[in-house]
């Protein structure tokens, strides 16, 4: 049934109010304002993000700012210096000294107290400066070896014959004199009952050539030694009349030497048969020493064996001790202090003449001072026993390149005299340094700055991550979404082209780069881009099926729009902050692999120049730095490590935390929220 | 489930060969390096004739004074031909490329050109003697003249046993800071797992090693040594402590990795419905946790484990190289640095991560359907 309603039936409502858009009563935002709004909520994630923004600004300025010398030369002078940070070494870390451990004490330097007072301890002479040497850290123990060397001391040593073979000999360095009634003293450890010992006597009087071929037919058999008769006493041999009496000399000057055979029965099956020796000595007919050969001294006896092919083996030291010390080595002042040199007369007439003002600071160590002078307590200070004058200005500075003269010498040749000043040379100056730097990581193999060097590699890998990130990004666009848009047969085979082109092992990537471009640069740059894409274009692909659905690519379609209008005006806009963030996040693992690749030597090398257009930049990787570093480790060398591996830390922390940020701020779905 | 595997396996199986031919012509194509000395120089081109990846042709000085040994007079060619034949060669750039001479070695006066075949007909001769002969090849620098696979093979068991024990290390540990950081979640306890996860997420396992080794050799006089000891010189403990920095060194990022991976599906699990159901059933709180979330959390994890496999695998590069361990690696870095690439080795290696790779992918896939039936496989969209 129909009802009919009359027009009067209806009244307009708010006939005279026109319809408006009521204002927002809330702040309007833009997207970008919303987003960074939620990105400073996160008062870490800002504080990372200033990290990273102050390392990528480093990496950028230090190269510049440092002298090139100081990063791009080998600098020999200034090898493997420890760090020294100004401020920071008032507290005793990181002041420019090094820790040295088993260093091969000095035993000269136990008994000598001149330097420092009566430590009783001993240091290293070779390379060491005493007046640089923390005696509050030195410390002295013993370490338990095999080398051969006076330094160790004691021990045994042990006569192995080897597998395959019958028998080896030592016999003593030296000839000795030997008289009448004399006798040998062995004292043997311990001996496997499988060979015995045989000491041979040979004259060497009679056969001065003595080491040859024939030595064996001339020497004569005095024992054999078994092992039962190994005891705890030596064993003694008593030298035979019928053996030593020569008839061609008197007994009293006549000189020889032993051999000493290990025999075994049958050739050696594992090479494990031995004689441990710890003493031989020869006495005369009054007990008294000859001498006596232990330690060292029997480690230094000679090997021998008349046929190499049943004879061989090996004399090996045991238990020695060697005394080390570990201390604490001021490095920089060690380096920096005013050394001995000699220069000729026009060499130090042009220094003078150089640094005119020299010539007011000098003062005379030869004339009597007496206390009341002014210039005394220089003279005290500074005047060693022999020098002749030193260098002080007003102030008591030494900034001189030389800062004293020790002697002269004069030498007359063809009626000429030359002199020849003995100088104290002032360390800096002779390194190009006017006050004692500060290289706050350090030096490397190389005396080059740490520092800059580690600013420079992050440079590469960071330069390296920007690039390799804009190819993958452009290509994975272009992939992914031309896939994702057209969809059915074409995305399915470019789906599986990329799933094969992916799995692809990285091994044989990395080999076949290494053939054909070689290591550098562009072999890691191809390296991280020839798959890289593959992500991003995964990404892509999902984002694009999210959008392409949607009712406004609809619309364009309606009005016209061809495919690549569609794709890159409509779609790609709104999934480009999706992608972009990926990728961000992504360069973390970029850096990483840089890192170890350039480890592994297919990186940058240590010098080598980067060549990109019109730039060339010095390049070095934290790859290399810690390749260089690895074999300083053993050296206590710690530093080409710890730095580099904290930068690198803390540029992994702080980006993965701006990453997340970043996606979290840019993630349209949190729009707005608290 | 069946056509699904057999798919998985052809589908493995294409992607294998093809990346292997990729391989093999790529490298293959390059400039070849035999070895430097000429004796074995001679010998690995000879072989490689008999293989039929080369030709050679004789030459000599006086062809019908020899005969008997190298065939008929025939085979023999002039000096005039020989200098013609370099020369050509020289031409084109290919001498110690693709063309190599050999002057008589020895009593011998034979002159010798060896030439390298096409790149397909080198394929196709490859592809025969893999699969017949399981040949590979032979090595022109780290073990000239000895069988290129036989030399990774060799080193496989070292590089897998450090692979396993590292497997071994990592996931009681890994469960077990997964399971309490989500238990005790925000506590003090879950604070101080998320600080090491953040440090060794963020520490290069090179670094990470060389540290380890500053730690333990350097710091503790020698504690553990330095460099990985060489079986056979050490004994037995000294031996097995070369395994402890290794193992330590791949160990604690992967347990940094899955920690973080079972935190966060736990998490998520223990605030699933079916948690709450099973508490509402009258469950004790630690009943549900065992029987219900901890099970149902294990699911994903399982694929995960069995992924790192090859993850754990190709991160022993790093590894093997920085501390001297003797395994597929650091034969395959040695093969590849200093220039002259030893080609048959890479070959070999190549093949040996690209079958562990993928079969560990094939198995994670196969697993995901095992475990969990609710991944219905080779269904159609």
């Amino acid at each position: 049934m129909e009802k009919n309603y009359s027009k009067d039936y209806f009244t307009l409502v708010k006939d005279e109010e026109r319809l408006q858009d009521k204002p927002l009563k809330t702040k309007q935002l833009t997207y970008f304002q919303d987003a960074m709004l939620r990105f400073g909520k996160n008062r870490y994630n800002v504080i990372a993000s200033i990290i990273l923004g102050l390392f990528i600004l480093l990496s950028i300025v230090v190269p510049m700012i440092t002298p090139k010398d100081l990063y791009d030369k080998t600098n020999s002078a200034l090898i493997l210096l420890p760090p020294r940070v100004p401020l920071v070494e008032q507290l005793g870390i990181l002041d420019g000294t090094k820790y040295y451990k088993n260093q091969t004490v000095d035993p000269t330097t136990i008994e000598d107290d001149s330097v420092d007072g009566s430590t009783e301890l001993g240091y290293p002479s070779l390379g060491f400066d005493p007046e640089f040497i923390d005696f509050d850290t030195l410390e002295n123990y013993e370490i338990t070896g095999s080398t051969v060397s006076p330094y160790f001391v004691g021990g045994t040593n042990e006569l192995f014959v080897m597998v395959n073979k019958t028998a080896y000999s030592i016999y003593d360095s030296e000839a000795f004199v030997y008289g009448e009634g004399d006798y040998l003293l062995i004292d043997i450890v311990e001996m496997d009952a499988t060979g015995v010992l045989e000491v041979y006597f040979l004259d060497t009087n009679e056969y001065p050539d003595y080491i040859n071929d024939t030595s064996w037919e001339y020497a004569t058999l005095l024992d054999t030694i078994t092992s039962s008769n190994v005891t705890d006493e030596p064993y003694r041999i008593d030298l035979d009349n019928t053996v030593f009496y020569d008839e061609n000399s008197n007994w009293s000057y006549d000189s020889g030497i032993f051999f000493y055979r290990y025999v075994l029965d049958n050739p050696s099956e594992i090479g494990a048969d031995s004689v441990e020796l710890e003493s031989i000595g020869l006495y005369d007919i009054n007990d008294q020493e000859r001498y006596y050969d232990w330690g060292y001294d029997l480690a230094t006896y000679k090997l021998y064996s008349t046929d190499p092919d049943t004879e061989n083996g090996v004399f090996i030291r045991q238990d020695a001790i060697m005394m080390a010390a570990s201390f604490e080595y001021n490095v920089y002042d060690a380096l920096f202090s005013d050394s001995l040199a000699i220069y000729g007369k026009t060499e130090y007439d042009e220094v003078i003449e150089q640094n005119p003002e020299m010539l007011d600071a000098i003062i005379d160590c030869q004339v009597e001072w007496a206390e009341t002078d002014d210039e005394y307590q220089y003279v005290e200070q500074y005047c060693g026993e022999n020098t002749l004058w030193i260098f002080v200005d007003e102030d008591g500075g030494q900034d001189f390149p030389i800062t004293g003269v020790e002697s002269i010498e004069t030498k007359t040749i063809l009626g000429r005299t030359y002199y020849n000043y003995k100088v104290y040379e002032n360390g800096r100056y002779s390194l190009g340094f006017e006050t004692i730097p500060y290289f706050v990581f350090g030096t490397d193999v190389f005396g080059k700055d740490l520092f800059t060097l580690i600013w420079l590699g992050l440079r590469t890998s960071l330069m390296l991550g920007f690039f390799a990130s804009i190819t993958n990004i452009f290509f994975g666009i272009i992939w992914g979404s031309i896939s994702a848009y057209y969809g059915g047969q074409t995305d399915m085979l470019m789906e599986r082209f990329t799933d094969i082109w992916g799995s692809f092992p990285q091994i044989t990537m990395i080999s076949i780069i290494s053939v054909y471009v070689g290591p550098g640069f562009w072999a890691l740059y191809i390296f991280l881009v020839y798959d890289g894409w593959i992500g991003v274009s995964r990404i892509t692909r999902m984002q694009f099926y999210r959008f392409k659905g949607r009712e406004y690519v609809l619309a364009a379609r309606t009005l016209g729009a061809g495919d690549r209008r569609i794709i890159f005006k409509h779609i790609l806009p709104n999934a480009l902050g999706t992608i972009v963030t990926r990728v961000i996040l992504s360069i973390p693992a970029v850096i990483f692999l840089e890192v170890n690749l350039s480890f592994l030597g297919f990186g940058i090398g240590n010098g080598q120049t980067l060549e990109i257009g019109p730039l060339s930049l010095t390049g070095t990787s934290i790859g290399v730095i810690l390749n260089d570093g690895q074999q300083q480790i053993l050296a206590g060398n710690t530093w080409m490590i710890i730095f580099p591996t904290l930068i690198v830390s803390i540029l992994m922390i702080t980006f993965n935390m701006f990453g997340n940020a970043l996606r979290d701020a840019l993630n349209p779905q949190l729009r707005g929220s608290e | 489930m069946r056509n699904y595997i057999i798919q998985r396996v052809i589908w493995i199986f294409i992607i294998l060969i093809s990346s292997l031919t990729i391989t093999f012509v790529l490298l293959k194509s390059a400039p070849e390096f035999p070895p430097a000395k000429t004796e074995e120089k001679d010998t690995w081109l000879t072989r490689q004739v008999q293989d039929g990846y080369y030709t050679v042709e004789y030459y000599s000085e006086n062809p019908e004074g020899i005969d008997g040994v190298l065939g008929t007079e025939d085979d023999l060619g002039t000096m005039e031909e020989y200098a013609a034949v370099l020369n050509e060669a020289t031409e084109k750039d290919a001498i110690n490329e693709t063309v190599f001479y050999i002057s008589p070695i020895g009593d011998s006066t034979v002159y010798k050109i060896f030439t390298r075949k096409p790149i397909i007909q080198q394929y196709f001769t490859w592809l025969e003697q893999v699969v017949l002969h399981w040949n590979w090849g032979t090595s022109t620098k780290i073990r000239v003249n000895q069988p290129a696979f036989g030399l990774i093979s060799e080193k496989m068991p070292l590089t897998l046993q450090i692979n396993i024990f590292v497997l071994l290390f990592y996931i009681p540990f890994g469960f077990l800071f997964g399971i309490i950081s989500a238990l005790k979640k925000d506590s003090f306890l879950d604070n101080m797992i998320q600080i090491f996860i953040m440090f060794f997420m963020s520490l290069p396992a090179l670094v990470f090693i060389l540290l380890l080794i500053i730690l333990f050799s350097y710091t503790m006089d020698n504690f553990l040594p330095s460099l990985f000891p060489l079986k056979g010189i050490e004994t037995g403990w000294d031996y097995a402590k070369g395994f402890v920095i290794p193992v330590l060194a791949a160990g604690l990022p992967a347990i940094a990795g899955f920690t973080r991976m079972l935190r966060a599906e736990l998490s998520e699990v223990l605030t699933s419905e079916f948690v709450l159901l099973a508490k509402t059933k009258g469950l004790s709180h630690q009943q549900a946790v065992v029987r219900h979330a901890i099970r149902n959390s294990l699911v994903p994890m399982i694929p995960i484990i069995i992924g790192s496999f090859a993850g754990l695998l190709s991160g022993s590069f790093i590894l093997e190289s920085v501390y001297a361990i003797p395994g597929v690696g650091r034969v395959t870095l040695q093969a590849l640095n200093g220039g002259n690439y030893d080609y048959n080795v890479l070959m070999s290696s190549s093949a040996f991560y690209s079958v562990i790779g993928l079969f560990t992918v094939l198995i994670v896939d196969l697993s995901y359907g095992i475990i969990d039936p609710r991944i219905r496989m080779g269904a159609k969209k």
